[in-house]
């Protein structure tokens, strides 16, 4: 998640806009892929890059999200590149690409999502994190859409960010 | 701050400020480095303690299994599932308890140390145990420890009377089912770990289904040594049985060992008026009161249907066997209840004994039951010792049967011809056919060494009509020569019942065109006086125009009613009277005969001449024909036709005095 949020804002900003940012909060920065980090440490990374990059919090973890999947995309390809669209692919989460970030990350906190694909066109994925990142889930299932060239757009009827007990991603793709 | 960290900014920089940027992202760099490496370190390293702590637990769970497998019908079985679970988790003690659910309690099944198995009763009422029935039903670890107040009392009761501080109860599962429970103790107040719990749940399981498995198997073996009805070993564990006898002990000490053979007389007499329902439980009644007569180490078995067999081993004599027989018969003098009811049943009983060097397991069966039914044939409520000459003769009748089945088709049997010879002149009135076998081992056999068996197996049809079809066939031959030739055949009992006779002889007639007067049916007395069917036969044979003769005449009945209703023909006087004819008492009894025939118009037939005197005295006596071995034996058809030719009896009338 660390290392992404680097590689995310160093793209996109530069390698300087990444230390001005550890240098603002304070934080050491040595962040690893294989370590786990305190959920503090990415919120405040993720307010001070809102306020230098003038957007919400939830907006850059959005960003962050929809540009992480696809340096994601190509580090993994063989997680991608067996479906054709969005859809199977966001299929493949819970029983496929979790499990295998679990192996590889052996403390990755990786959430499980209650899909209800019954509807062709509409993917719902409920989401329960403690961690409250539906945003970032957004923004992986927009950077999906992207690597699979398809349009999207996700609603949240329920959303713990605004005080309901879980977050309902309703997918529309096409 | 960072809105001023632009690229206009940094070139505004000075060079150390940047060195000093620089140095501070390779610290960081480093940092990381380092992190991860440790990471790594840590990982692997706890990858390889899983590895191993998962490769000890499979080797548990595997060793167990293979050590089970091996002893799946050892009686220590739950012990050592017992203590496989205890070690692989490191505890003191531990308990195998299977669920009963009729009984509603937990049995014991093993235990480890197997030593303390005795601080334990062997069932636990659930009524009394409310937390095990929980661990059963829900499925759910429970732990007992006597520290806590809320602790289940019974649980923490048993738990100190094992000297224990703390106890984990595991259900046993197998495919979803509970079927026990196992019961960990710590002596010492040492706690499970969730791995543990892991671990025992695993082995609990794996072992479930083999005292599942040893459950089944036992139930198997039990069923296929067992009488399903009776309860009773069966023939195969009998078997079994008897072969262990006989192995124990070494010559000379061999052991003695006896079989009682029983079979329950009349059986299907109380199926039949009884039903079959009724007819089971008497068999279980018997079952009972036979295993009331033995000792302990004797086997009560049951054989087949209505029998059964009683081995008794380490005999003192061969005598305490048949006084087993003896009481076994007696035992059954009291009726038997059955189903509310006083049913009396009998039974024959045979027995033998032996040692290792005399008999075999299948011998002794087979001369047991061979004596039991020597013991029923003399009458019911027997008992009978096996005798070996009995057996021979037996045998010898066993083979007879089934060499003679097959004796018409192999063309083994012969017809001998003994003549008929009138007395006054010599000449020869007609052949009696006399059936021979030329046994392939046994040589040239006399029909009284073989019919009965015929007669007995019903052989005597086939063999019947071969002497029938053969010696009509010769005669017509003969009657080239002779044309009043006669030739006379022997009707047996089962022939006359059979009333296909008269059909055949008819057929052989037509056939060889023979004039009917020349065959002569000869049977004995006895044959008609036991077959009210036979009247009929016997008139259908004469309206072929036959002539019958009743053969050994004077031993039997000598009934003159049925002379003249059988319209008889011939009265062939039996040796006997030949035999005594010197005598003046037996000539009166002779003349008798002769004057009875001749007043109801028959030919009479002096049989056994051996002696010119004996003929002469015959003669006088007004018998016009005689037969024996004064004029000639029975032979070989070739041999009796040379008696045909002119001077060809040794013995001529001339030389008859008068």
């Amino acid at each position: 998640m660390f290392d992404l949020l680097e590689r995310t804002i160093v793209a996109e900003h530069g390698e300087d806009a990444w230390d001005d940012l550890l240098a603002t909060t304070g934080l050491t920065g040595a962040y690893t892929s294989l370590g786990s980090y305190p959920d503090d440490h990415f919120h405040r990374l993720v307010d001070e890059a809102g306020a230098a990059f003038d957007m919400s919090p939830e907006d850059v973890i959005r960003w962050f999200g929809r540009r992480a999947l696809l340096l994601l995309a190509a580090s993994y390809p063989e997680f991608f590149t067996p479906h054709a669209s969005t859809r199977p692919f966001l299929l493949t989460l819970n029983d496929i690409i979790h499990p295998e970030v679990r192996k590889v990350y052996p403390g990755a906190d990786v959430p499980w999502f209650d899909i209800d694909s019954s509807d062709s066109g509409v993917l719902v994925m409920g989401y329960g994190s403690d961690r409250r990142l539906c945003s970032f889930a957004e923004g992986l299932i927009t950077g999906a859409a992207d690597f699979y060239a398809e349009d999207v757009s996700i609603d949240q009827p329920i959303c713990m960010l605004r005080g309901d007990p879980a977050c309902s991603l309703v997918v529309h793709l096409g | 701050m960072v809105r001023n960290g632009t690229a206009n900014g940094t070139a505004a920089r000075t060079q150390a400020a940047e060195i000093d940027r620089l140095r501070r992202r390779l610290e960081r760099e480093r940092l990381a480095r380092r992190e991860a490496e440790a990471i790594a370190e840590r990982t692997t390293r706890g990858l390889y303690d899983e590895v191993a702590a998962r490769t000890r637990e499979l080797e548990c769970i595997v060793d167990m299994g293979r050590e089970l497998a091996q002893s799946l019908d050892d009686r220590g079985f739950a012990d050592l599932i017992a203590s496989h679970i205890a070690r692989a988790v490191g505890f003191d003690e531990c308990g195998i308890f299977t669920w009963d659910k009729v009984g509603d309690s937990v049995v014991t099944a093993g235990y480890h140390p197997a030593a303390r198995r005795s601080a334990l009763i062997d069932v636990y009422p659930l009524e009394d145990y409310p937390e095990t029935r929980r661990v059963l039903m829900s499925g759910q670890l429970s732990i007992t420890d006597p520290a806590d107040p809320t602790a289940d009392q019974s649980e923490v009761s048993f738990l100190i009377g094992m000297g224990g501080k703390l106890m984990f109860q595991l259900p046993m599962n197998v495919g979803g089912r509970t079927i026990g429970t196992v019961e960990l103790i710590s002596l010492s107040g040492q706690k499970l770990s969730d791995r543990q719990i892991d671990l025992a749940h695993s082995m609990a399981s794996e072992a479930g289904v083999m005292l599942e498995n040893a459950r089944l198997y036992a139930q198997v073996r039990h069923q296929a040594f067992h009488d399903h009805l009776t309860g009773l070993p069966n023939r195969a564990l009998l078997g079994d049985r008897m072969e262990h006898a006989l192995a124990r002990g070494r010559a000379p000490k061999l052991p003695l060992v006896g079989l009682v053979f029983v079979d329950v007389d009349d059986f299907k007499v109380i199926n039949d008026s009884l039903g079959h329902e009724v007819g089971d439980r008497a068999l279980v009644a018997i079952a009972q009161r036979l295993q009331s007569l033995v000792r302990s180490g004797d086997t009560v078995a049951r054989f087949s249907g209505d029998e059964f067999a009683i081995l008794v081993e380490d005999l003192e004599s061969p005598e305490e066997a048949h006084l087993a027989a003896r009481r076994v018969v007696r035992a059954f003098q009291k009726p038997l209840a059955v189903a509310g009811r006083d049913v009396t049943v009998s039974v024959s009983v045979g027995v033998d004994v032996g040692n290792a060097l005399s008999t075999t397991p299948e011998d002794l069966v087979r001369n047991a039951d061979f004596a039991m039914y020597i013991a029923k044939a003399s009458g019911k409520s027997q008992h009978e010792v096996y005798q070996a000459a009995a057996r021979a003769a037996a045998d010898d009748g066993a083979k007879m049967r089934s060499d003679l089945r097959g004796a018409v088709g192999r063309g083994e049997l012969r017809l001998h011809y003994q003549p008929i010879i009138e007395l006054r002149s010599g000449r020869i009135r007609s052949f009696e056919a006399l059936i021979r076998w030329q046994h392939p081992e046994r040589g040239l056999l006399s029909p009284a060494a073989f019919i009965p068996t015929a007669e007995a197996t019903g052989a005597i049809i086939a063999i019947g009509d071969w002497v029938l079809e053969t010696a009509c066939t010769q005669l017509r031959a003969w009657q080239e020569i002779e044309p009043e030739l006669a030739v006379s055949v022997n009707l047996s009992g089962s022939q006359l019942h059979d009333g296909h006779v008269v059909e055949h002889v008819a057929s052989i007639l037509e056939r060889t065109g023979l004039d009917p007067r020349t065959l002569i049916l000869e049977m004995t007395e006895t044959i008609l006086v036991a077959d009210p069917g036979a009247e009929l036969v016997l008139r259908e044979l004469q309206n072929l125009g036959v002539r019958l003769a009743i053969d050994d005449f004077g031993t039997g009945y000598a009934s003159i009613s049925y002379l003249r209703r059988f319209a008889v023909d011939i009265l062939k006087i039996d040796r006997e009277f030949t035999d005594a004819v010197d005598t003046a008492q037996g000539t009166a009894l002779l003349g008798g005969i002769t004057q009875l025939g001749r007043s109801l118009g028959l030919e009479l037939v002096a049989e056994g001449i051996e002696r010119p005197r004996q003929a002469e005295l015959v003669r006088n006596a007004g018998c016009d024909l005689g037969q024996g071995f004064l004029f000639a034996r029975p032979a070989p058809p070739e041999e009796a036709a040379a008696l045909l030719r002119p001077g060809g009896l040794p013995i001529q009338a001339s030389s008859i005095t008068s």
